[in-house]
């Protein structure tokens, strides 16, 4: 998908980067923030504001219900007892109006994605461009020319006003209802901003669209929903990013993105993943493929406090194909409980799962799998495989893969291993003059390359630039 | 093998919740650590120890000794044994000696309400040596077993430093009767502990298994072969905690699973902050024979430390089209090739295994797969 432009806005040197790249703060001076906490009149004021239709907040009050029952299985992934809902502001605007040229964004909020390079993509690699901030997209746009193939790339809400709403209704919260789990029932009931994306039949876009999502208020959640329906034979990137700066209070994203994935279409969604350290993010992602189309996924988790994301693939059509590549990086002061999930539900589907996860400075990282071969997937075939790399003794890394499957036919392999960086490959690359850190860093970019190839090539450049960010201090 | 007959009255039943799960939480949805299993509420009084053992020791020392050694069926299903266990054996072995344990559990010493359990305690000194054999076996033909039958058996190892333990399981259930094994072992500097388990028939069998790598430079070792067939149900639960320096901890698990059979295993290889030097590997190899087949596996690996190796590899699957092609060439087809895999689990239980649990195996196999096989197996042996 990598283009010569993006070749040329590529060529960053590693070395430039530093961290205020993604941690910088500005002031939320003017901003409308609604009280923090969770209660019936906020719900309806977000629905309100939105001017939605009216089953989007009998959904919303539904979700409420939900969530005010359901509690957290206990024992689950990492603690998220420093959540306190009590105490994040689940709306905050800056009060703009959403913009399709650049230069009708404030400016602060404009140099906000400038810094993060958001406007330069956009220009030279990138077929459309969403970008919200806080709890409200502030830009969105899209080539005239992927538009006239009727391509549709808009905010969610603007789309349901639009002639998509009765699309959306049937789709909205279908493949992640409310009752999934007590964050996606809130996320059903204060949702706010991301992305509609509908790809006709046919349509092939030969560049990727992007969303960015930044949250920049302290004590908030972001609850973004990302819709995308890739219709029969069509084919789209669409690529996910996100950063925070750094607080000392918790900030939440329970995001949702709902993926479409029709007969013989493709959709590669790939995410770069860099929330502040204060984050709890706990997002859920699912696609439905139908016959004979693929879903591909390429994920780098390296921000936030604690990470709940298990990306699911329903391979309902016969045929149809997931690969999932990965790779986590936790670092101190982070629980990183990543992983997927894939159901293989028709015949002669096929997923392919690879991870790597690389922990560092007492961070903990656990990948969790979940393969599921039902008894009308004939011939089925699955593949997963875990690679994690121990930076130091004070960190930890778990793998806790999960298979059920339920037919004779089925073919399903699974391996990982579990190591730390040998001192003879230190030794020989110190030999040829690098230095200890430069020889670690060396390897780890090596064991992350089969993700990084995986993402268009500037994305891949960022990813192995949050590499060496996270790679800082490693020795000692 | 045995007839079926009226089932053991179900009033006065516990149901037993967390058998064999892991200590890494999985999945809700999936139910892979949600085994319970219903067993009679105890009411009589722990029996004595029957002795007598190896070397006669104060049998209260010994059981103080292994109080607190983790077993891996679970608390509750560890607790029930303890209380429901109608025979229980000490043996302590001295230093640098060797003793022979055979526990045999049949269905002919069902009590009243339908359980036989049976608890052991194996304490190794240093550099000593034991052979356990277990074998869950139905009585004759003559005797019945009532449907919801348990043959139970609780066993604690403390082995020293340099001690071995072999322990081998043995369960030929044709009849109704359950199985439920919970095994803990704490191994000191340099001992090993290698556990055979052969599964060859049972309605409904709980291995559980637990050992603790205590001491540096300890080993353990698990090869674990299955057979369950039609609507049976087979559950494992395997956990090998590494904490001294440079310990090994292998598992080994293969089997064959036939139409409506029901398998779960939970195979955890725990790598201990502290435990540098040290390597684990857990390898799955599973053989779908039948159809409406559910099998659940969640090998985990954790890991708290960096200066080890942990690897897992998993293949299931039914025999691959190569294989079956060739062998067809042979003149094999699908279902001779099946029963070669079949029969390979029960060639090396009648090969690892001496004594009771050896003719027990012979039996089984004599009945179940009749004499040309069992003929087979014997000439085998002797020709070895």
């Amino acid at each position: 998908m990598s283009t010569p432009e993006a070749t040329t806005v590529a060529a960053r040197d590693i070395g430039e980067v530093d961290r205020s790249l993604y941690d910088f703060r500005k002031s939320e001076e003017g901003y409308e923030r609604f009280a923090d906490g969770l209660t019936p009149r906020i719900v309806e004021d977000i629905s309100r504001r939105k001017d939605e239709p009216s089953w989007m907040l009998d959904l919303r009050l539904r979700s409420l219900d939900i969530y005010q029952t359901l509690s957290m299985p206990s024992n689950w992934g990492p603690s998220i007892e420093g959540l306190d809902m009590d105490h994040i502001s689940t709306y905050v605007t800056p009060k703009v109006k959403q913009a399709d040229d650049w230069d009708e964004v404030p400016a602060d909020i404009k140099d906000t994605f400038e810094r993060l390079g958001i406007p330069e993509a956009e220009r030279t690699s990138l077929a459309g461009v969403g970008a919200q901030y806080d709890s409200e997209l502030v830009y969105h746009n899209m080539r005239d020319e992927v538009a006239e193939q009727g391509v549709v790339y808009s905010g969610i809400e603007e789309a349901l006003h639009g002639p998509y709403e009765d699309l959306i209704r049937e789709r909205f919260m279908h493949l992640v209802p409310p009752t999934d789990h007590k964050f996606a029932a809130l996320h059903g009931a204060v949702w706010s901003g991301g992305s509609f994306v509908y790809v006709p039949a046919g349509v092939s876009l030969d560049f990727p669209l992007q969303s960015y999502f930044r949250l920049n208020a302290a004590g908030a959640g972001q609850f973004e929903h990302t819709l995308i329906i890739v219709e029969p034979g069509a084919n789209l990137h669409f690529i996910e990013g996100c950063s925070a700066p750094k607080y000392n209070v918790a900030n939440l994203h329970a995001g949702c993105v709902e993926l479409y994935v029709g007969r013989g279409a493709r959709l590669r969604y790939s995410t770069i993943e860099n929330w502040s350290k204060n984050m709890y993010n706990l997002n859920t992602k699912r696609a439905r493929v139908e016959e004979g189309g693929s879903m591909e996924w390429v994920s780098g988790s390296f921000g936030s406090h604690v990470s709940y994301l298990y990306p699911t693939t329903i391979l309902a059509g016969a045929k149809s194909t997931c690969e999932f590549t990965s790779i986590t990086f936790a670092g101190h002061g982070q629980d990183l409980d990543t992983g997927c999930k894939v159901v293989l539900a028709a015949p002669d589907t096929h997923a392919s799962v690879s991870t790597k996860s690389l922990s560092k400075d007492g961070g903990v990282s656990t990948f969790r799998s979940s393969v599921v071969v039902t008894k009308t997937a004939e011939r089925a075939k699955a593949s997963v495989s875990c690679q994690s790399l121990m930076l130091d003794d004070r960190s930890r890394s778990d793998t806790i893969p999960a298979m059920d499957v339920r037919r004779r036919d089925a073919d399903v392999g699974h391996e990982a291993t579990i190591g730390r960086i040998s001192d003879d490959t230190l030794l020989y690359l110190m030999s040829r003059g690098m230095s200890e850190q430069e020889a670690r860093t060396c390897v780890v970019n090596g064991f992350a390359n089969p993700i990084s190839k995986e993402l268009p090539l500037e994305y891949a450049v960022e990813m192995n630039n949050l590499i060496k960010l996270e790679m800082e201090g490693a020795i000692g | 093998m045995t007839a079926e007959k009226d089932a053991v009255p179900t009033t006065g039943t516990v149901t037993l919740e967390g058998v064999d799960a892991t200590p890494a939480q999985t999945w809700n949805r999936l139910s892979v650590n949600d085994r319970t299993l219903v067993v009679p509420t105890v009411t009589e009084t722990p029996a004595a120890d029957e002795g007598p053992s190896a070397r006669p020791a104060t049998t209260a020392q010994a059981d103080d000794l292994v109080a607190d050694i983790e077993c891996g069926g679970g608390h509750a299903a560890t607790t029930w044994l303890d209380a429901a266990a109608t025979k229980g054996r000490t043996v302590r072995v001295a230093a640098g000696q060797t003793a022979d344990v055979d526990v045999d559990l049949t269905t002919a010493d069902l009590t009243g309400d339908g359980t036989s359990v049976a608890r052991t305690v194996i304490v190794l000194g240093e550099g000593a040596r034991a052979h356990v054999s277990v074998i869950a076996r139905d009585a004759d033909a003559a005797t019945t077993t009532p449907v919801g039958a348990l043959l139970g058996h609780v066993l604690r190892i403390e082995a020293g430093r340099d001690a071995h333990a072999f322990v081998s399981l043995v369960v030929a259930l044709e009849g109704q009767a359950r199985m439920l094994e919970s095994v803990g072992a704490r191994l000191g500097d340099g001992a090993t502990v290698d556990v055979t388990h052969h599964v060859l028939s049972c309605p409904d069998c709980s291995l559980g298994l637990a050992c603790e790598l205590a001491g540096d430079g300890s080993t353990a070792t698990i090869d674990s072969r299955y057979l369950v067939g039609d609507g049976q149900r087979l559950d494992m639960g395997y956990l090998i905690r590494q904490e001294g320096h440079d310990t090994t901890g292998l598992m080994d698990v293969s089997g064959v699973l036939a139409d409506h059979a029901e398998k779960a295993l939970r195979a955890t290889i725990d790598l201990r902050h502290g435990c540098k030097g040290s390597h684990g590997r857990e390898t799955e190899t599973v053989t779908l024979a039948g159809d409406d087949v559910v099998n659940k596996t969640l090998p985990t690996i954790l890991c708290d430390e960096d200066d080890v190796a942990a690897d897992h590899g998993a293949t299931i699957g039914s025999i691959g089209p190569d294989q079956l092609a060739y062998l067809a060439s042979r003149g094999l087809d699908t279902t001779d090739v099946e029963s070669l895999v079949s029969r390979g689990v029960v060639a090396h239980a009648a090969r690892t295994t001496t004594g009771t649990a050896h003719e027990a195996v012979l039996a089984w196999t004599r009945h179940v797969l009749g004499d040309r096989v069992a003929d087979d197996i014997e000439q085998e042996e002797a020709l070895s």
